[in-house]
C-alpha cells in the first residue's frame, strides 16, 4: 500500500548551529505531502485501518512498548462498505487526513467549527476529493455533529482522531527510523572528509547509498519537538526506545543509549498543557487556550504523553516559550532557511535561537552538552497556518 | 567521484506540487535544490569544480580558492572549500548588498573583499592582483566551465532517477547558462532530444540568452536592468547559446513582475521563499501557457511530467516577498500580464 508520507531530508543548518552554539540538524517534515509531520501519523492511522480491514478478525497489534493503550473506533473493521474517513480537525490533522485519503483513493469528510481559519478550510477543500463541512461554534460541537449525524449513519465510516491513538504514534515514529539511517550516513561522510564542515545527507525517498545498516549510529544529544496533544513526542519516544535501537549487548559503555536520548518538548505559553501537567504532577486540562499557536491548542495532552514526561527512566524535558519568541523564530527561519512554518513549529526553532540559552542549560543538566560537537535534531513539524502576510506582521512587530 | 571526499552537494527531494499540477493541468514536480547546503543548485557545479581541483592537486596541502561573486556562486564556493578543509576568498563589487556580504562571512569565508564597480572588476582584481601573489590560489569561475556543468548535470540525473524515467518538460532559469548546460548534457547522454522539452527562462533586463537568439549570435548586454540580479549575467556561455538553438529548447522571457508573482505563488502553495530567479519559472503553470507554448512540439496532458528546477538562491527575504505580495495580489489573471518578449525564432541551424 502507498504510504501517504515521504522520507524527509535531515540537513544541518549553518545558521541555527551558529545561533545555538552546537550542531543543529533540521528534520524537514514541513515537506510532507500535507505540509506537516501529521502526514506520518494520520497517514499510518489510515493505512493501518485499511490493512486490518482486509483481514477481519485480526486483533489490533500491541503497541511497541507494551503499554495498555485504548483501542479506537477505527481499529475494528465493521463491514464490507468502502472506508470513508471522518475527521473533526480544522487544522493540520484534518489536512493530513484529507491528503492521505486522497492519495489512498478513499473518501474523506472533515467537519470543522465555524471558528476555523478560512485559510485552512480552503486548503483542505483544495486537496479535492474530500468534503469539508463547517458546523458548530467549537470543536466539541463539530466533533459531536460528525459522530452523531455522519459517522453513525455511515457503515463504512472511520473516525480519525487528531493525535491520541497508537497507530498515529507509530506513524510518527517513522521519523526516528529515518533519523537512524541518516545519522549513520553522516558518520560515514564525516569519516571520509578531510574538512571540518557539514554533512552529506540523502534527502531522497529511496534507499540511499550503502552504509553498514547493522551498525547503530550514536544517538543525537537531543531531539527537539513541539507538543500540542503529544502525538509527535509519543512517536519520537517510541522510536528511540525501540528494542532494535537498544540491544541488550551494547556496543560501548561510553556511548549513551538511544532510549536515554533527551527529548525536549516545546510549547507556547497559553498552550502549555504538558508543562502544566508535569508541574501539577497529574494530567490536567487547561481552562482555555491563550496562545496564538492554535495548532498546539490541545487543552490536555494524552495520557501517554504525560506518562512519558514523568517517566524517570526517560529524559523527557519540557520548555515553554512565548508566542513572541515563536513568531520571531518563524521570521528568522524564513529569512535564513527560506521556509515558512507556523508558530507551532517556530516555538521549537526558537529554542535554538534562544538568547537565554535554555537548550544548553537543559543539556548540561543531563550531562549531554559537549559544546560545538553537541548534536541536536530539530524536528521541523511544518504546518499550513502561515502566510506571507502573517510573517510580515510578525516581522514588523520585531 | 574522487577518492575519499564527501561531495559538497546533496541529493534533493523531487516533490509533486498538487497546486501547480492543478493549475497546469498536468503533473508538476519541484526539484528542491533550494535545499542544497549553500542555498542553491550552485553547490553542485561549483562543488564539483572545487572537488576536481582538489583531486588534481593531491600532493598539495594548501589550496586557496578565489571567486568573484557576491551571490550564490560565492556562497557555494565558500561552503564547498570549507567542507573540504580549504580557505576561500570572495571578491565582490563595492555596491554589493550588506546582507549578502554578511552571508558570505557567515558561510565561513576566509576573506570578503569589496572592490570595483562590477563583477568584471572583481574578477580582474583576482586575476591581476590576488592570484599572482598566491601560488596556492585557484580561481573558481561562476558558471563557464565543463566541470561546473558536469556538477549541474547531477540535478537532471537525479530527477530522471526519481521520476523513474525522463520528464516531458524541464523548466529552468538561465543566468550564465550553467544549469541549462548540465541539463542538456544529460538529455544528450540519454538521446532524449526528441522527447524532452526544455523551457529556458529569463527575466526581462537579464535576458542575455534571448537577445542572443534574436541577434543570431552571442551578445553582451550593456547592463542588467532586472531585479533578478542572480540572473544578471551580461553574456551567457557559448555552450548555452549553442544548446539554446536546439529544437527542443524554447527561450522565454517574463517580466520581473511575473517572476515576483511566481515567488508569491510558491510561497502560498508550497511555503517556500525563493528569489526571482526561481519565481520566473512558476507562471508557466498558469493560463494554459505550457500547452500553448509547446503546442507545435508536444501535447501536454494530465499525465505529462513537468519538472521545475527550484534552483534556490539567497537573495530573498520576508520583507522583499511581502512587498511584492502587497503590490501584486488581487490583480487580474496572470495570462493577461504575461509579456513574452520573444519566443525562440525558427533558427538557422548551427553547423553540427
Amino acid at each position: 500500500m502507498t504510504k501517504p508520507w515521504r522520507e524527509t531530508p535531515l540537513i544541518e543548518s549553518a545558521a541555527l548551529s551558529r545561533a545555538a552554539g552546537c550542531k543543529v540538524f533540521m528534520k524537514l517534515d514541513n515537506l510532507q505531502p500535507s505540509g506537516s509531520f501529521k502526514s506520518r501519523g494520520i497517514g499510518n492511522y489510515l493505512i493501518s485501518h485499511l490493512a486490518r480491514s482486509k483481514h477481519p478478525g485480526e486483533l489490533t497489534p500491541p503497541s511497541t512498548n507494551g503499554t495498555n493503550t485504548p483501542v479506537n473506533d477505527g481499529d475494528q473493521p465493521r463491514t464490507n462498505a468502502p472506508a470513508h474517513f471522518y475527521c473533526s480537525s480544522g487544522g493540520n490533522a484534518g489536512l493530513a487526513c484529507a491528503t492521505a485519503a486522497a492519495q489512498l483513493h478513499h473518501p474523506c469528510t472533515v467537519v470543522v467549527p465555524e471558528s476555523t481559519k478560512q485559510l485552512m478550510i480552503d486548503k483542505i477543500r483544495a486537496v479535492g476529493e474530500s468534503d469539508v463541512i463547517v458546523h458548530g461554534a467549537s470543536w466539541q460541537e463539530a466533533d459531536a455533529f460528525l459522530r452523531e449525524e455522519l459517522l453513525s449513519k455511515d457503515p463504512g465510516g472511520v473516525y480519525v482522531p487528531p493525535f491520541d491513538a497508537p497507530d498515529i504514534w507509530r506513524g510518527n515514529a517513522t521519523l526516528v527510523e529515518e533519523l537512524v539511517k541518516q545519522l549513520a550516513q553522516l558518520s560515514v561522510a564525516a569519516r571520509t572528509n578531510s574538512g571540518v564542515g557539514g554533512p552529506e545527507t540523502n534527502g531522497d525517498f529511496r534507499t540511499p547509498m550503502a552504509t553498514d545498516e547493522t551498525v547503530i549510529p550514536e544517538p543525537p544529544d537531543a531531539i527537539i519537538c513541539s507538543v500540542g496533544g503529544g502525538g509527535l513526542l509519543n512517536g519520537i519516544v517510541q522510536g528511540i526506545t525501540s528494542p532494535s535501537l537498544n540491544p541488550s549487548t551494547s556496543s560501548s559503555p561510553n556511548v549513551p543509549s538511544w532510549a536515554s536520548t533527551p527529548v525536549i518538548g516545546t510549547e507556547t505559553l497559553g498552550a502549555d498543557s504538558m508543562a502544566s501537567s508535569v508541574a501539577a504532577g497529574e494530567l490536567i486540562t487547561l481552562p482555555a487556550i491563550k496562545s496564538a499557536a492554535t495548532s498546539l491548542g490541545a487543552r490536555r495532552v494524552c495520557q501517554q504523553t504525560f506518562d512519558y514526561a514523568t517517566d524517570p527512566s526517560l529524559n523527557i524535558k519540557s520548555v515553554v516559550l512565548t508566542d513572541d519568541e515563536a513568531a520571531r523564530a518563524c521570521v528568522r527561519f524564513a529569512n535564513e532557511e527560506r521556509m515558512m512554518v507556523e508558530l507551532s513549529c517556530g516555538v521549537s526553532i526558537a529554542l535554538c535561537y534562544d538568547e537565554k540559552r535554555r537548550l544548553e542549560t537543559i543539556l548540561r543538566s543531563l550531562g549531554r552538552w559537549r559544546g560545538e560537537d553537541t548534536k541536536v535534531i530539530l524536528e521541523i513539524c511544518g504546518g499550513s497556518v502561515v502566510t506571507v502576510e502573517m510573517l510580515e506582521t510578525w516581522r514588523r512587530a520585531m | 567521484m574522487d577518492e575519499g571526499f564527501s561531495k559538497p552537494w546533496v541529493t534533493t527531494p523531487l516533490i509533486e506540487s498538487r497546486a501547480l499540477s492543478e493549475a497546469a493541468k498536468c503533473r508538476v514536480f519541484l526539484k528542491l535544490d533550494n535545499l542544497q547546503p549553500s542555498g542553491s543548485f550552485k553547490s553542485r557545479g561549483i562543488g564539483n569544480y572545487i572537488l576536481r581541483r582538489v583531486a588534481e592537486r593531491r600532493g598539495s596541502s594548501e589550496i586557496h580558492f578565489y571567486a568573484a561573486s557576491g551571490g550564490n556562486a560565492g556562497i557555494a564556493c565558500i561552503h564547498a572549500a570549507k567542507l573540504l578543509g580549504y580557505p576561500a576568498t570572495v571578491v565582490i563589487p563595492t555596491c554589493a548588498k550588506p546582507t549578502m556580504v554578511s552571508k558570505l562571512w557567515a558561510m565561513g569565508a576566509t576573506a570578503v573583499i569589496q572592490h570595483g564597480a562590477s563583477i568584471a572588476d572583481a574578477q580582474e582584481h583576482i586575476q591581476m592582483t590576488l592570484l599572482p601573489q598566491d601560488p596556492n590560489g585557484v580561481f573558481v569561475p561562476p558558471f563557464d566551465h565543463p566541470d561546473i556543468w558536469e556538477g549541474n548535470a547531477t540535478t537532471m540525473r537525479e530527477t530522471a532517477e526519481q521520476l523513474g524515467g525522463k520528464p516531458d518538460v524541464v523548466v529552468c532559469s538561465v543566468g550564465g547558462g550553467g544549469l541549462l548546460n548540465g541539463i542538456m548534457q544529460v538529455i544528450d547522454e540519454n538521446n532524449w532530444s526528441d522527447s524532452v522539452e526544455v523551457l529556458a527562462m529569463e527575466t526581462k533586463g537579464a535576458d542575455s540568452l534571448n537577445q542572443s537568439l534574436w541577434a543570431g549570435q552571442l551578445v553582451t548586454l550593456p547592463k542588467i536592468t532586472s531585479q533578478a540580479t542572480s540572473l544578471g549575467v551580461v553574456k551567457v556561455s557559448q555552450k548555452t547559446f549553442d544548446y539554446a538553438q536546439r529544437p527542443n529548447v524554447t527561450s522565454i522571457v517574463l517580466s520581473d513582475a511575473e517572476a515576483a508573482r511566481g515567488c508569491c505563488l510558491l510561497a502560498e502553495h508550497e511555503r517556500m521563499i525563493v528569489e526571482l530567479t526561481v519565481g520566473v519559472n512558476v507562471p508557466v503553470c498558469y493560463g494554459g501557457f505550457l500547452q500553448s507554448i509547446l503546442r507545435s512540439r508536444k501535447t501536454i496532458d494530465r499525465s505529462s511530467k513537468v519538472v521545475i528546477v527550484v534552483c534556490g538562491g539567497n537573495d530573498i527575504s520576508v520583507e522583499m516577498l511581502s512587498a511584492w505580495h502587497r503590490t501584486l495580489w488581487g490583480k487580474e489573471d496572470i495570462q493577461e500580464n504575461i509579456e513574452i518578449a520573444a519566443l525562440r525564432p525558427v533558427p538557422t541551424k548551427v553547423a553540427a
